[in-house]
């Protein structure tokens, strides 16, 4: 068998999504399985700026072997304990999606069950008081690593805002440090074989030819290999997230170094806020059927913090994804595989995702099609349920002071969709399913965040008599920011990172 | 208000006991005097630990009263092909090295038949030496990389819950139903008449009348999903016999002409049976295979079930999406 294993993978794109693989393909494989190559077009810039992520980026992170502090140092990174969303179900109103989970169950009910029946004789306070998450970001203190207090330890979680093209560049050292060869130069024609249609070689602007027996499209929004030389197809979700083009321009930070991501809805999209160390990362999607170019940017330059720091910049993209992420022996990720808009943090953990996939299921020459069908059952299905999940926040609004807001409000939506919505509107329960990868908290701040209220409360939730539901509530309400308020700032924590070493 | 004792009727009046306070909702039991469980014996997969402790019952307690054994897995035998045998463990199988999965390790280094993935398993092991010791949660020792079940006398698995109920505040009703009563709008059930004349009505019934379906495909009319296009067998006989000399940590399911036979071991019994396809053999044939071949003296009359493999239709399309 040993004869059939692969010779070599080119990864094509040297984005995050390009160095994110190799580096993990590194790590796993090092050499033993021929060359890893990373070609990268020195004329393309990468699009990642102020990126945020979601909390299992600290595995992927683990899993290199990275060291946090010296992570966040070197990408100027800093906290991200969840997203403020503003103006989402009604102008004027904020909610706060966190990480982690809210509370701690009081008895056979989840805690927020509690909360709804307590909540109908007063005195409980907002649910967002019972997440830790929440009250901490608000507070503007993050918990550093290890140091969670006993009790209150499982309920936190934290991810990170980072600079994208640093993370890539890090990860460039970290793959190249592993015997990742990096080729700076175009690919100008992608050859195929005559007989299967699979990739043979790449065709470089300096003449040579590059062979392997995997490829790894990472070449953004065109789809290089996976669709400009596959065909593979694409579904497109414009009906269901209608925005197609973001604006994007950093700025000079000011005030305080907020741990979490905005999202301010717009009258044609919504604008995002992702503070680094040094500046905070802004942009303003939308769709182009009710706002120009010209009008986005300059919504967006009257919507920041503090000084521009370069021109604006466009993005174009139409919201969906290939119809395969691996066709042949290729396989697409990042924004080569699909675009959804990054509303919940999910583009980085989306080509996690991938990568891991591709680790757990790593095909060898045969190209077994049974490889390629799971890897695209799972994922797959990982994409669509994210996508659920964001078009939630458009669907769930009474807004209806533009044309967007009123399209999405009355748009039909996918039946899983419905389905969760009606289950917890009925009952305050949510279906969740062990693949999701958004579980009952996010879900919970989001659909009560943007105003959906459940008709009744799980009856269990009256067994204990109410007004001890309500003392412990309290109590929890204050052991929660007790614990919040022992933190140390953002800005405190960032300062006690050990400086980059140059 | 359930319908039907049993072991599935206790369980749930003992689960829903515990659960709900009297004061918050009452739960009653319907009982026919004459109801046994079909089988003499009932096997519980390591999930019942998560009964036991939500019930706080002390296992020791539970296995001396229900004449309960341990159990690592079963064994089946003839089912591949004749002569087989294999053991499906309630343990795991090796572990991962460098993230692989250990059964690639295990296909990659063997060759022929010199190794079976089982010899990997601590519980498979064991079960082959007749041996159990309880596992640990010391996660160096391969005494961790398995959990067990349980085999226990049905009659007296469905006794203890129903003593356990009963303390709980379960009334048990004595009586057979004869008739069930609909709502004429909406079509719930409104109540149970029973046969001395007597009409008793719940908010929510649980249907444990076992294969007959007294309530839901009878007079709901909720469907019936058949699988016997998968499943063919539809019967079974079996019999309670004196205790094996040796007590096996497993059951034991070995492939026959016309289904399958089953021994599992008790304290001091051990329930034998065979499961056959009505379409492919008599009932007197299986009974008569069953007797021909028994481990030990029989000491009850044989039993006889018979059912269409099948579960109750799901009404909605989205019944994927339920936890």
């Amino acid at each position: 068998m040993q004869g059939n294993r692969l010779r070599g993978v080119v990864i094509v794109g040297g984005g995050t999504a390009g160095w994110m693989a190799a580096a993990i393909l590194a790590r796993r494989l090092g050499t033993r399985f021929g060359s890893i190559s990373v070609i990268e077009s020195p004329e393309i810039g990468t699009i990642g700026v102020g990126e945020a992520t979601i909390p299992p980026i600290r595995l992927f992170n683990t899993a290199l072997g990275i060291d946090e502090d010296e992570f966040l140092s070197a990408t100027r990174g800093t906290i991200k304990l969840g997203i403020e969303f503003k103006d989402w179900s009604r102008q004027g109103h904020t909610y706060f999606h966190p990480f982690g989970v809210h509370g701690t169950s009081l008895q056979q009910v989840t805690i927020h069950q509690d909360w709804l029946a307590a909540r109908e004789s007063g005195a409980v306070g907002s649910f967002e008081e019972y997440s830790l998450n929440t009250v901490a970001a608000r507070l503007g203190r993050v918990l550093p690593s290890g140091g969670a207090g006993e009790s209150l330890a499982s309920v936190f979680a934290y991810a990170f805002h980072f600079d994208a093209g640093l993370y890539a560049e890090y990860l460039r050292g970290y793959a190249q440090a592993r015997g990742v060869s990096r080729i700076e130069r175009k690919v100008v024609r992608v050859e195929l074989r005559s007989d299967d249609g699979f990739i043979r070689a790449l065709h470089l602007d300096d003449g040579r030819q590059i062979e392997a027996d995997l490829f790894i499209d990472a070449s953004g929004f065109r789809g290089l290999l996976i669709e400009q030389a596959l065909h593979t197809g694409y579904e497109d979700w414009t009906h269901w997230l209608p925005c197609d083009r973001a604006v994007a321009v950093p700025c000079e930070s000011a005030g305080s170094l907020t741990p979490f991501t905005r999202s301010t809805a717009r009258t044609a999209g919504w604008q995002w806020r992702i503070p680094l160390q040094h500046r905070i990362g802004n942009g303003y999607v939308y769709c182009s059927r009710h706002i120009s170019d010209d009008e986005a940017a300059a919504t967006l330059l009257a919507n920041l913090d503090g000084k521009a720091l370069a021109e604006p910049r466009l993005l174009r993209f139409t919201t969906g994804r290939r119809r395969k992420f691996w066709n042949k022996n290729c396989i697409a990720l990042g924004l080569a595989s699909g675009f959804l808009e990054p509303l919940e943090s999910t583009s980085i953990h989306l080509i996690q995702s991938g990568v891991t996939q591709l680790a757990a299921i790593f095909p060898d020459r045969s190209f077994d099609p049974c490889d390629a069908e799971e890897y695209n059952r799972l994922q797959i299905d990982e994409f669509d349920r994210v996508r659920d999940f964001i078009i939630l926040h458009y669907k769930a609004t009474t807004r209806v002071d533009s044309e967007l807001w009123r399209y999405c409000a009355n748009m039909p939506i996918p039946d899983a969709l419905t389905y969760r919505m009606n289950l917890f509107r009925s009952s305050g329960r949510v279906g969740v399913n062990d693949r999701d990868l958004f579980v009952e908290s996010n879900w919970l701040s989001v659909l009560i965040g943007q105003g959906i209220w459940p008709r009744r409360h799980d009856p269990l939730a009256d067994l204990l008599p109410l007004d001890s539901v309500r003392n412990q509530l309290q109590r929890l309400r204050k052991l929660i920011r007790e614990t919040a308020d022992a933190m140390p700032t953002h800005e405190e924590f960032i300062a006690s990172l050990s400086q980059p070493q140059r | 208000m359930i319908v039907g004792g049993g072991v599935a009727g206790w369980l749930a009046a003992a689960t829903l006991a515990r659960l709900l306070k009297p004061t918050f909702c009452s739960v009653s039991l319907i009982e026919s005097p004459l109801q046994t469980d079909g089988a003499f014996s009932a096997i519980a997969l390591p999930s019942f630990h998560r009964l036991n402790s939500l019930l706080g019952i002390d296992e020791s307690d539970l296995l001396r009263r229900t004449c309960g054994v341990f159990s690592l897995g079963a064994q089946f035998a003839d089912w591949g092909r004749v002569g087989d045998r294999y053991f499906h463990t309630f343990g795991s199988i090796g572990t991962k090295l460098d993230a692989v999965p250990f059964h690639h390790y295990w296909l990659k280094l063997r060759s022929g038949n010199d190794s079976a993935i089982e010899d990997y398993s601590t519980a498979s092991a064991a079960a082959r030496v007749g041996r159990f010791a309880p596992p640990t949660s010391e996660r160096t020792s391969f005494l961790s990389s398995y959990s067990y079940g349980y085999h226990f006398h049905a009659g007296l698995l469905a006794a203890y819950l129903r003593e356990y109920a009963a303390d709980h505040g379960v009334t048990r009703i004595e009586g057979n139903v004869a008739d069930v009563h609909l709502r004429a709008q909406g079509g719930f059930v409104d109540s149970l008449q029973l046969n001395d004349g007597s009409h008793i009505s719940a908010d929510l019934y649980v249907d444990c009348a076992g294969p007959a379906g007294l309530l839901f495909q009878r007079v709901l009319n909720s469907g019936y999903e058949n699988w016997s296009q998968w499943l063919p067998c539809d019967r079974a006989v079996s019999v309670l016999c004196a205790g094996a000399r040796e007590l096996a940590p497993c059951s034991r399911a070995t492939a026959q002409r016309s289904g399958w036979s089953w021994q599992t071991p008790l304290q001091h019994y051990s329930d034998c049976g065979q499961v056959y396809s009505s379409r492919f053999t008599t009932d007197d044939a299986a009974t008569t295979m069953l007797l021909a071949d028994l481990p030990a003296t029989a000491l009850e009359e044989p039993r006889r079930l018979q059912w269409s493999p099948g579960a109750g239709q799901a009404k909605s399309d989205h019944s994927e999406m339920l936890p």
